[in-house]
């Protein structure tokens, strides 16, 4: 990577864009007169809207008392409310009416009383009399002759009416009100108190400011999703532009012609995105703050409910907008380097916006994770793209412990995986069918061809195997599910995994030397292979401690785990135990993650990164956040034992050992309540103790290399003729 | 120089299926301007495309000037200035900026670089064009930027795919003599073309491909002039029509106009 390069990239890019009259709509005049000219729409659409007195809904009343006709007349009880405007000038407000009132005269109201009075309903008269009246609702007083004297307030509507549910809701209101007061009469008649009826009553203080409380539930929430909405908006023209609009300009040969390396040229066109899109954002937000500052300040403060929580949501302090700007740059970083690397795969703009359409969805519906009420950061959600900035946002706006830190935290997860993108992006950049794609545009006929031409499958055939064994092994699961313990364990793994993987090595027509590692290993990699397995046990060990603090207690998968453990115990005793959760596991899974996986990867991508693809798909098909990092680990340990050695078997024998070993030590300390209670002391207790974490930390790292330095030794087994044309 | 040693290159087409590019060729060249002469798809922007580094060999080995074209493709770019038929300019950005921002990926002093910019402004004629932004210039003038910036580092070796096609008569003509003009006797310049007059003003060499194989390699002047050259070359990139002269008097081995030729 040369910082000079970038340099001219960026510059030359950022120029170019700069001249664009689409970057200056969509990034610059866009995000600048949006929010203005939205809002003078909508102020003007909410002035022509407002219903003036002949468009409030009409109701007919038939001997009501004059009480609960004013009642409802203006939609329940209203006082008179004393308004300051922004000049400090007070007015007071009447209360404006909600409903018109009409009076039915006797003949007008008939219909009604015969609906009520008659046995037999005759909705048709009803409704064309409230037609013939122009009302939505009738309402028919009466009030009983016993000793209480209660009103009976009988609502006959056409609930197909268009003003009908506003019309209910201001009726209500009305009834409850007028409930209230004659509650209220009859009490002091009564010589009672009011508060006879209420013996306990809930009052409520709030000691924050409206401000703070519209902060955490109401902005803490959107701003985050807003936030990511803006910057995918800052991202979708420079992105498809860049790469995909060159290669359609007929300038890409020319640049990649000349000498640099493709990182220093994705990169600087990357910061151009990035710095592209941050503008964007920035002119988004203070667009939308001064529109909202601008309004604010047009509303009359404590007048009406609504406006006044409006009012009091812009007021966004300094708090919210150091934090949004510092939860901008992972966010824009990873939205940036993903949308500019999938544009990148287009041969035109037009094609490049194509593919980055579907990616506004896969952006934003993760985002609105950060709406759920209860989400809190953690080190695991830290650690998810895009998710872990957000929430770690709303924590901050919110005022939680520990939140700055999360929120760093994620920022430093999405560097890491920014810079995995880009990493992925620059071997993209270095291919031939980068630059020519029309080389390798082949028909389904021509695969075929190239296929049979090739003893080994490639990365997409092992992904596509990857996806159909996760089929089979969940098909298979649910089958077998109400089986016994026995064979609801091993069965999935059987007929799901190890089955599949050796049917497509057959069918395919794949040398299952190359494809699966088949090969007899080198004598002397059984001795390191035997020294890895105490390795391999304490570095999964250790990560376990290290991941103590963040487990959760009681997780029901470790019970489910147990309970397991005990059944299959209990149906054959340990050797039963190590074949279903160690010796089948052992086989099964490195058939598909070391066998086909691996080897596909391993053709298509190099080495390096097949190690950790069929890692990371090793740690992800055992669906538990808790387990990924452990199995991760041993997932590239037992990848790098397999392209050393050139053999599945060494692994083979090192993962049945693994989990043979540690489960057999689970299953020993879980018999002996003695022991366990003295290791947790050695622990420190209840609580994970900073000895531990340190002590793990050092042995991980201690065991790590060692078990790298070891690995390092491994030798492939001398290559006979014809044994492996293409070796790893 | 230049150094090809049993170079193969295979790809996928879609409208040909496997296609065998570039088959074994092997050639050496130091200076002089060297003729890659074929029919359409005879190999000779693959072979172009392989030196230049943007495509690599299956099998074989390329070295300029000591540097592997695989292991050290940066090195090798910075000998090499390549100027291809699906070369554009970038439209938003002048002629001067466009050179600048060549130059900047060179080891070239800032000072350095603006006398350079001037001296090819001079040597080209660029002087109106140079300060005006790319995507108003025509065909021709186009070109000479593109030339400028193919010079821009002076490079030791030239590469130049098909220079004339899309070109007026008038343009091509100023092209050849802006070649001319860059052959100094110490530079290797490389370029495909199957118009007779090019190959007969321009080249010391000539390399013929035929379906990805060299099939003659000889100094120019020992295939003859006019309409001999042209039979000659016609006769070995499709040897059933060998030595038989055409009453017609075309420019182009393949009958085909430069402008409506695709590329290999």
């Amino acid at each position: 990577m040369q910082i000079k390069h970038i340099q001219s990239v960026f510059k030359k890019d950022a120029l170019e864009l700069m001249r664009d009259r689409r970057t200056w709509f969509v990034n610059i005049v866009l995000p600048v007169l949006l929010y203005p000219v939205l809002a003078l729409v909508g102020i003007q659409v909410f002035q022509i809207t407002q219903p003036g007195p002949e468009d409030l809904p009409q109701i007919g009343i038939i001997n009501a008392p004059a009480e609960f006709k004013e009642l409802l007349e203006f939609g329940g009880e209203q006082e008179d409310r004393e308004v300051e405007d922004n000049k400090g000038r007070k007015t007071i407000i009447k209360p404006s009416p909600v409903l018109r009132i009409k009076e039915l005269t006797p003949s007008e109201a008939s219909a009604f009383q015969r609906y009520l009075d008659s046995e037999e309903k005759s909705n048709e008269e009803s409704l064309l009399a409230l037609q013939k009246i122009d009302c939505s609702s009738a309402i028919v007083c009466h009030q009983d002759a016993d000793m209480l004297n209660n009103w009976r307030l009988e609502l006959v509507a056409n609930n197909a009416h268009p003003d009908y549910l506003l019309a209910l809701r201001y009726i209500r209101q009305a009834a409850v009100d007028y409930q209230k007061i004659l509650l209220k009469q009859r009490l002091a008649d009564s010589g009672l108190s009011a508060d006879f009826t209420k013996p306990a009553a809930l009052i409520t203080n709030n000691l924050a400011s409206t401000s703070e409380s519209v902060t955490t539930h109401f902005l803490a929430a959107f701003l985050p999703v807003i936030l990511v909405l803006m910057v995918i908006v800052g991202t979708f023209h420079p992105a498809p532009d860049l790469i995909a609009g060159e290669r359609e300009r007929g300038t890409l040969e020319t640049l990649l012609s000349w000498p640099s390396d493709r990182q220093s040229i994705f990169i600087g066109k990357l910061l151009v995105v990035i710095v592209a899109t941050i503008v964007t954002v920035l002119l988004n937000l203070g667009s939308l703050s001064i529109t909202a500052g601008i309004i604010s300040n047009q509303l009359p403060s404590g007048g009406n409910n609504r406006m006044m929580a409006l009012s009091e949501l812009v007021n966004i302090g300094p708090r919210a907008i150091v934090f949004s700007i510092i939860a901008l740059f992972p966010i824009t970083l990873l939205i940036a380097t993903l949308s500019l690397a999938v544009a990148g795969l287009a041969k035109s703009y037009k094609e490049a916006q194509n593919y980055l359409s579907p990616m506004v969805i896969l952006f934003t519906m993760p985002s609105m994770i950060v709406l759920l009420p209860h989400i809190k950061p953690n080190m695991l959600l830290d650690l998810i793209p895009l998710i872990g900035p957000l929430v770690a946002l709303k924590a901050c706006l919110q005022g939680a412990d520990m939140a700055v830190m999360h929120l760093f935290i994620s920022t430093a997860a999405s560097f890491g995986i920014a810079a995995m993108v880009v990493s992925w992006a620059t071997t993209l950049l270095n291919k031939e069918q980068f630059l020519f794609p029309n080389i390798k545009n082949i028909s389904l006929k021509q695969f075929k061809q190239m296929r049979q031409h090739s003893p080994l499958h490639g990365g997409l055939e092992a992904k596509l195997m990857f996806a159909a064994v996760l089929g089979t092994f969940l098909i298979s699961s649910a089958i077998f599910a109400n089986v016994n313990t026995v064979v609801m364990v091993s069965a999935p793994l059987i007929v799901g995994i190890a089955i599949p993987c050796l049917l497509f090595v057959k069918i395919g027509g794949y040398d299952p030397r190359q494809a699966l590692y088949f090969n007899k290993p080198n004598p002397m990699n059984w001795a390191y292979t035997i020294l890895l397995i105490p390795l391999l046990i304490l570095v999964s060990g250790t990560l376990g401690n290290l991941q103590a603090p963040y487990m959760p207690e009681n997780l029901p998968e470790e019970e489910m785990m147990r309970n397991l453990f005990n059944d299959l115990t209990s149906l054959g005793g340990i050797p039963l135990l190590v074949v279903c959760v160690a010796v089948v596991p052992g086989i099964c899974e490195e058939l598909l993650c070391r066998g086909v996986l691996l080897s596909g990867f391993n053709k298509s991508l190099g080495p390096r990164y097949a190690i950790l693809m069929s890692a990371f798909l090793f740690a992800a098909m055992h669906m538990s956040p808790y387990r990924f990092v452990p199995q991760f680990v041993l997932g590239i340990f037992l990848a790098v034992v397999v392209l050393r050695t050139r053999s599945i078997w060494p692994a083979m024998v090192l993962h049945f050992a693994h989990n043979g070993l540690l489960v057999l030590g689970a299953t020993y300390v879980e018999s002996d309540p003695d022991l366990q209670r003295k290791l947790q002391e050695a622990a420190g207790g209840d609580t994970v103790s900073s000895t531990l974490i340190y002590g793990s930390i050092i042995a991980f790292v201690i065991c790590a290399s060692m078990a790298a330095a070891i690995c390092h030794l491994l030798k492939p087994p001398p290559i006979e003729a014809g044994s492996e044309a293409n070796p790893a | 120089m230049l150094q090809l040693s049993n170079v193969s290159k295979q790809f996928f087409d879609p409208g040909r299926g496997p296609v065998q590019a570039v088959d074994d060729v092997s050639f050496a060249a130091e200076h002089g301007v060297v003729a890659i002469v074929g029919a359409n798809g005879a190999g000779k922007s693959t072979l172009l495309r392989l030196i230049c580094t943007l495509l690599q060999a299956d099998s074989g080995s390329i070295s300029i000037a000591g540097h592997d074209a695989v292991d050290e493709a940066e090195l090798v770019r910075e000998k090499i200035g390549l100027l291809s038929p699906g070369t554009k300019l970038y439209p938003r950005i002048s002629g001067r900026e466009l050179l600048e921002y060549a130059g900047s990926f060179y080891n070239i002093e800032k000072n350095e670089l603006s006398q350079r910019i001037e001296q090819l402004t001079d040597q080209l004629g660029m002087a109106e064009i140079i300060d005006q932004r790319c995507e108003g210039l025509s065909t021709g003038q186009s070109q000479r930027i593109n030339i400028a910036r193919c010079m821009i580092a002076n490079p030791p070796i030239l590469i130049l795919d098909e220079p004339t096609t899309g070109l007026d008569i008038e343009a091509a003509s100023e092209l050849i003599n802006m070649v001319q003009l860059m052959n100094d006797g110490e530079r290797l310049i490389l370029m495909s073309t199957h118009i007779i007059s090019e190959i007969e003003e321009l080249a010391d060499r000539v390399i013929v491909l035929s379906n990805g194989k060299v099939v003659e390699d000889c100094p120019r002047h020992h295939l003859g002039e006019g309409m001999q050259l042209k039979h000659r070359i016609r006769g070995l990139i499709n040897p059933a029509i060998a030595a038989e002269p055409t009453p017609q008097s075309s420019s182009s081995i393949t009958e085909q106009s430069a402008e409506n030729k695709h590329a290999d």
